[in-house]
């Protein structure tokens, strides 16, 4: 004889649990869920179907033949906060369109972009005036490259992606550890050689946003 | 001003990234029989005397190479359910929804699936319940709808 | 006390570009059969399973058990380990380890790639570029870097274009001997130096392809091998280090470019291989090994690792290859599998390295064994800077 099974309490009370879930949920929605993530993963789904239809229609294909093949998109949304140093560090970029960096009280090296922590000293870089110095915006260029190269789409099989010159520029009023990457506004290859001088070319202080693009690239100069 | 903190700088970058996971044999066959004949079947284990749902090419017990089919019953016992409110982009349905751990009749082990047709306060441990198909199938383990409970008598 | 530990047992798959009709944990069951044949055991013998594995590269992300039924790791020990490129090695390392307690009675270690089922590409950038700066200027990853070394190189005169090319047309011969590899045709000198530039003077045929298959290697402690297998090869040493430049310069992207130290993931190379002939006490590698297998994501980094390995001396890698000295028939065969540029599954592609050093100890390479291999060394290097390197031998006087 089968023992009756025995309901949780909470069966019973599946609206009130719902409810409070649902209001629970919205409380905590715009963090969980950012807005724009919201949008994307609407258009995320529509965006790769349409993206990878040849492809998606040769798997059916081949289902014909008895082998099957299993979509999945994933789509998380992050945020990376930058920490305090590094906040400092873009509101000088986007407010005064300045480049800041560390300087380590103890072997003086420059630390850029600027970190609490001295590499190799290993002690604390306290948040004080004479620890911060800012670094001019121009600068030489260390080496470079210009991907001409572009990407075969595996799906579609065209080229795709832009190509731009991009360099390591070591900054002037930094040490021989000071490099940024950065995009360069010369196309020709030629035309370009290690050592030769550049200067950043900023975006209107309208458009900057504390992102390592307020500088939209740099000239020759 | 001297008082005010600079706002912490932070951001958002969605990832989105597209898998296409080869079935293999042996998860196709699987899958296939949902799409094209609406039976589920199972791989048997001769050693271990095992049926896995969903079909599997290994047994996980004794590593003997399975290629011995079975077909299960449609039907099988709710070993175990629960209910999902809280949404999520990686959601098949929307909330709220039942889901189950089935075990089919001829099967040994369970099968995560939907539960339809029934109400909260009916749900049990142990009650017996049927697949019901998509009308439109395309070679998915959600070509079944969900389980529906159905009573023995009928 | 640590047991001194042999490889008893390898197997690898065919390796491929692309097989959409075999699910990943059928493959990885391909090269643990093939293991486990060739060290004459079955999975009731394992009491480890070390699988290695990037999650985004395949979407998985709970590797070790969810192909346990294609490892057989169900209820035995184990773990899942990664660390980038390196991660095939390091888990041969690891394996090597759990081997050394001597608390297991064989450790089996899988590396595997099932790249085309998810786009390790754009995995790669979207998540190891720095948030903050890379991803912003479009640093595109291992092409732009592989191209920095290489002018570098060049200006150096390290090598010249012509040796490359030689190099590569001794990569491909290797390649074609050996029945896995992915890129077997035999090339040309010409073949190579008419190919198209990706990022010049990186050409097309420099550089690895991206394929797919799995690696199996089953390894025990002294006190066991001899008895449960009739080949063993031994490993002797291994040293494992963590390059990653970032607390000294300033972000990964400068990491992975030229900065004071040095040329990308040289720096982890050499100080891993030093370490490695300090303990040992080598002083003289091109005499003291029959065989070495590297790393090499394009034809200029083993010219780099020739160099950093001190195979020979600095700025004269372009002698050793027109020496030949570095072909199966020369002094110091190198890469007799094809190397990476001939096979790049990423999971086992540092794994195959040691796998094939073991392989040409006891004597199982068939067409591209080397005569009389009793001495190898394995040699992985990957993103940031980490690096792997194994010693072997064929006895252990």
């Amino acid at each position: 004889m089968t023992k009756e099974a025995v309901q949780p309490s909470w069966v019973k009370n599946t609206d009130k649990v719902i409810r409070a879930i649902e209001a629970d949920a919205k409380k905590h929605e715009a963090v969980a869920i950012p807005r724009w993530a919201r949008e994307i993963e609407r258009y995320s789904f529509d965006f790769y179907r349409k993206k990878y239809a040849k492809e998606v229609e040769g798997y059916r294909k081949a289902a014909e033949s008895g082998y099957l093949v299993v979509e999945n998109i994933v789509n998380l949304p992050f945020t990376e906060s930058a920490g305090m140093y590094l906040s400092k560090f873009f509101h000088a970029l986007k407010e005064e369109g300045k480049i800041l960096a560390n300087k380590c009280p103890k072997c003086k090296r420059i630390i850029f972009p600027p970190r609490i922590v001295c590499g190799w000293c290993k002690i604390r870089i306290e948040d004080k005036e004479e620890n911060w110095i800012e670094l001019r915006d121009t600068g030489s260029v260390i080496s470079y490259t210009l991907t001409e190269e572009r990407e075969v789409d595996r799906a579609t099989g065209k080229l795709v992606g832009d190509y731009y010159p991009c360099a390591f520029i070591r900054l002037d009023g930094g040490d021989e550890w000071t490099l940024l990457a950065h995009f360069l506004g010369e196309e020709d290859l030629d035309s370009l050689s290690s050592g030769m001088r550049v200067q950043a070319v900023w975006k209107p202080k309208e458009e900057r946003r504390g992102r390592m693009t307020d500088i939209r690239y740099f000239r020759k100069i | 001003m001297a008082e005010e903190t600079e706002a912490l700088i932070s951001t958002e970058r969605p990832r989105i990234w597209r898998y296409t996971y080869a079935a293999g044999p042996v998860r196709s066959r699987f899958l296939l029989e949902l799409k094209d004949n609406q039976r589920i079947m199972g791989t048997r284990c001769p050693s271990c005397n095992r049926v896995y749902v969903p079909a599997k090419p290994t047994c996980v017990i004794c590593f003997s190479k399975l290629d011995e089919w079975v077909e299960v019953s449609n039907r099988g016992t709710v070993l175990t359910y629960t209910m999902i409110a809280q949404p999520s982009p990686s959601h098949k349905r929307m909330v709220p929804f039942i889901y189950g751990i089935i075990q089919l009749d001829g099967a040994d082990t369970g099968l995560t699936h939907f539960l339809g047709e029934v109400d909260h306060q009916d749900l049990r441990v142990g009650m017996r319940v049927e697949a019901v198909f998509q009308e439109a199938r395309e070679g998915s383990i959600l070509d079944i709808k969900y389980f529906r409970p159905f009573s023995e008598s009928l | 006390m640590a047991e001194r530990v042999a490889v008893i047992g390898i197997g690898q798959t065919e390796f491929m570009s692309k097989n959409m009709q075999i699910s990943q944990s059928e493959l990885v069951n391909v090269a643990v059969r093939r293991a486990l044949e060739n060290a004459e055991l079955t999975i009731k013998d394992i009491d480890a399973v070390i699988i290695s594995n990037m999650e985004l590269f395949e979407g998985l992300y709970l590797a070790d058990t969810v192909l346990s039924e294609g490892t057989g790791s169900y209820l035995k020990s184990g773990m899942k380990v990664q660390s980038g490129g390196t991660s095939g090695s390091t888990c041969a390392v690891t394996a090597f380890e759990h081997a050394a307690t001597g608390l297991f009675n064989a450790v089996l270690a899988i590396g595997y790639e099932k790249q085309d089922e998810g786009s390790s590409d754009a995995s790669l950038r979207s998540i190891s570029e720095d948030t903050f700066f890379d991803i912003n200027t479009g640093a595109r990853g291992a092409a732009n870097v592989i191209s920095e070394l290489a002018q570098e190189m060049l200006d150096r005169g390290s090598v010249t274009e012509e040796q490359i090319a030689k190099l590569r047309v001794k990569q491909s011969e290797n390649a074609s001997r050996n029945p896995h590899a992915h890129l077997r045709k035999r090339l040309t000198v010409d073949d190579v130096l008419n190919s198209r530039y990706i990022i010049p003077p990186l050409r097309l045929w420099h550089i690895c392809p991206t394929s797919i298959g799995a690696c199996a290697m089953i390894v025990a402690p002294e006190s066991r091998a001899k008895k449960i297998s009739p080949k063993q090869a031994w490993v002797m040493d291994w040293v494992s280090i963590h390059g990653g430049m970032q607390p000294l310069v300033g972000y990964q992207g400068v990491a992975l470019g030229k900065g004071p130290l040095g040329p990308m993931w040289a720096f982890g190379v050499e100080n891993s291989s030093a370490k490695l002939y300090k303990r040992n006490r080598i002083t003289n590698p091109r005499k003291e090994f029959d065989v070495v297998e590297v790393y090499d994501m394009s034809t200029w980094n083993e010219a780099a690792w020739y160099e950093c390995m001190r195979l020979c001396e600095k700025n004269s890698a372009g002698k050793l290859i027109d020496e030949g000295a570095t072909t199966l028939n020369g002094d110091i065969p190198v890469n007799p599998s094809g190397g990476v540029t001939s096979t790049n599954a990423i999971g086992a592609s540092a794994m195959l390295r040691i796998a094939e050093a073991a392989i040409q100890i006891r004597g199982e390479g068939g067409e591209r064994q080397v005569p009389n291999a009793k001495t190898a060394l394995a040699v992985t290097a990957g993103g940031d800077s980490y690096s792997s390197a194994v010693l072997l031998k064929s006895s252990l006087v």
